[in-house]
């Protein structure tokens, strides 16, 4: 990367840092919130790209080997995620208002669970799991460059499958802790998993677009039009994936209409959030699906990448409906130069780590045993 | 008079070979039938030049279908019909009506994308087996079809064609 690029991109995180801490003076909970929708939207990309190289592996994928490093590179951001975490942890007395309970008996009752150390030690176990697991992954697969040899591929699918299990559960809780434990008092066993569809759907969206840009440059020259389909086809079904599962929570909630659930979704849809509620639904199901539902959209590729950031705008403001709605208190959506900056410096922060982990390797794994049969993809 | 239809088939040992005097086959004009192969070959569509397939519109079609007729029926009977208070919620209550419309968006978009399917490559039990099954197209050979309508198959020019592409054998094929 040009020392131009990277002085721009380190400036826009300065700025937000320094934009945060003055928001921070005035409304902290505003402030701390950003925080939160940047590491929940990061967060969702790093294991989300790991779950779709893991299910590669798994799965004898063979196609998406020539593609691989660019997930791989975006679990690299998992650091920059772990920082914003602190973060959080640090702000945790103005976010989670679980934490002074004093007085109230649901929150009393759920002390057992939402408590400081209990809440700390997991945040600790997540991430050593997440930075273990990945850590293996990934380093398997730099180590076959070296060697060639296939045992490499076997010890994937082993760290794979140990991978899917773990986070199943530990992005089940983590989404519990982060972001439902901001509404201490509502609860739905379903919020892991829509958490997981749209973060899913927001790495693929992202390796997407990163395999669309270098699919221009000689270093991934195996990287074919056909691969961009398939991408843009596991977009179409993510889309479907995420829908289904958002209305899989909504609809109960709305049926059995008991106002201990229904807190949630009444301030999320009234008065000037109503407009923002449809949108989630319009940019994270709507646009992809009557977008991506045509042979030749999924092959047009000046196409998919305007599909693919409206999914990405989409995942933005999934995420601002899922952190922003308690911490404001009764007052509408705040959409100010604070959260601009935020999103901007969260693709900055993001290229700057991706950037430093893709170019350590050689990008194409070239002694992956199913490289040819992945260069050599057909429809 | 009925019309002159016979085969002349090239017979290959190979997918690539079969690929290769498809593609040559189809740019020089011939009139080819079909390839007959014991599984599907990645880029026979495009080397026989076949049209983009019309399925997908049929599908569309079907789930289209689907939808509308699973509002229909739930709106009419709940609100018209038979209006039912449910809960105290509006006769019309669209999320309660989502799950049965996308349950039937999708069976008649895949049962009529599968009679498509069918209706589209002519199978089905009434299907005559040609040169499907003959010459050791199930099991190991790869066999590209030309089609001579009223003898206008430049013989010599197919012969060559096929020998030139790696053919094992050619020979002529007339439906009984």
């Amino acid at each position: 990367m040009s020392s131009a690029r990277r002085t721009l991109l380190l400036s826009v995180c300065v700025v937000t840092a320094a934009m945060l801490l003055w928001t921070y003076q005035q409304q902290p909970q505003r402030a701390l919130g950003n925080v939160l929708m940047m590491l929940v939207i990061l967060l969702g990309v790093v294991l989300g790209a790991c779950f779709f190289i893991a299910l590669q592996y798994l799965m004898k994928g063979a196609w998406a080997v020539v593609l691989r490093r660019i997930p791989e590179a975006l679990t690299g951001l998992l650091p920059a995620a772990a920082a914003l975490t602190v973060i959080v942890w640090l702000g945790h007395a103005q976010l989670y208002h679980w934490v002074h309970p004093h007085g109230d008996v649901l929150l009393e009752g759920k002390q057992v669970f939402l408590n400081m150390p209990f809440f700390t030690l997991r945040l600790l176990i997540y991430f050593s799991l997440w930075f273990l697991i990945i850590g293996r992954i990934v380093k398997h697969s730099r180590a076959q460059d070296e060697d060639g040899s296939p045992t490499h591929t076997f010890a994937n699918v082993r760290w794979s499958a140990a991978y899917m299990i773990v986070f199943a559960l530990s992005y089940s809780f983590a989404s519990f802790d982060l972001v439902m434990s901001l509404e201490p008092h509502w609860f739905s066993t379903i919020f892991g998993v829509y958490n997981f569809a749209g973060a899913f759907l927001s790495a693929l969206t992202v390796t997407t677009l990163l395999v669309i840009y270098y699919r221009r440059k000689d270093c991934f020259k195996d990287i074919q039009p056909v691969h961009v389909t398939f991408l843009a086809k596991l977009i179409f079904a993510f889309c479907i994936f995420w829908a289904y599962i958002w209305f899989s929570q909504f609809m109960l909630i709305w049926y059995s209409n008991i106002p201990e659930e229904t807190v949630y979704f009444i301030p999320r849809m009234q008065g000037a959030w109503r407009p923002l509620f449809f949108a989630n639904l319009a940019l994270n199901w709507l646009v992809p699906f009557l977008g991506l539902l045509g042979y030749r959209a999924k092959r047009n590729i000046p196409w998919l990448v305007c599909v693919c950031m409206a999914v990405l705008a989409g995942r933005a403001l999934d995420v601002y409906l899922m952190v922003m709605p308690p911490l404001s208190h009764g007052h509408g959506p705040q959409f100010g130069a604070v959260e601009l900056l935020s999103l901007a410096s969260i693709a900055a922060l993001g290229l700057l780590f991706f950037k430093r982990t893709l170019h350590k390797h050689p990008l194409a794994p070239t002694h992956d045993p199913l490289f040819q049969e992945s260069a050599q993809l057909h429809e | 008079m009925a019309a002159d239809i016979k085969f002349y088939l090239g017979i290959f040992d190979d997918e690539h070979k079969l690929l290769s005097a498809t593609r040559a086959a189809q740019q020089s004009g011939f009139d080819i039938y079909d390839c007959y192969t014991p599984y599907a070959v990645h880029g026979l569509d495009q080397a026989m030049g076949l049209a983009h397939s019309k399925l997908g519109w049929i599908a569309l079609f079907g789930g289209l279908l689907g939808f509308v007729v699973a509002l229909h029926l739930q709106i009419w009977t709940s609100a018209y019909n038979w209006p039912i208070n449910v809960g105290g919620k509006p006769y019309i209550s669209l999320p309660a009506f989502i799950p049965i419309t996308f349950e039937l968006t999708v069976l008649l978009c895949g049962l009529i994308g599968l009679g498509g399917m069918i209706t589209l490559g002519k199978l089905g039990p009434t299907l005559r087996p040609s040169v499907i099954g003959k010459h050791g197209c199930t099991s190991h050979r790869f066999i590209l079809a030309l089609r001579s309508y009223n003898q206008n198959l430049d013989l010599g020019a197919a012969h060559n064609l096929l020998l030139h592409h790696g053919a094992m054998e050619c020979k002529w094929y007339e439906e009984s």
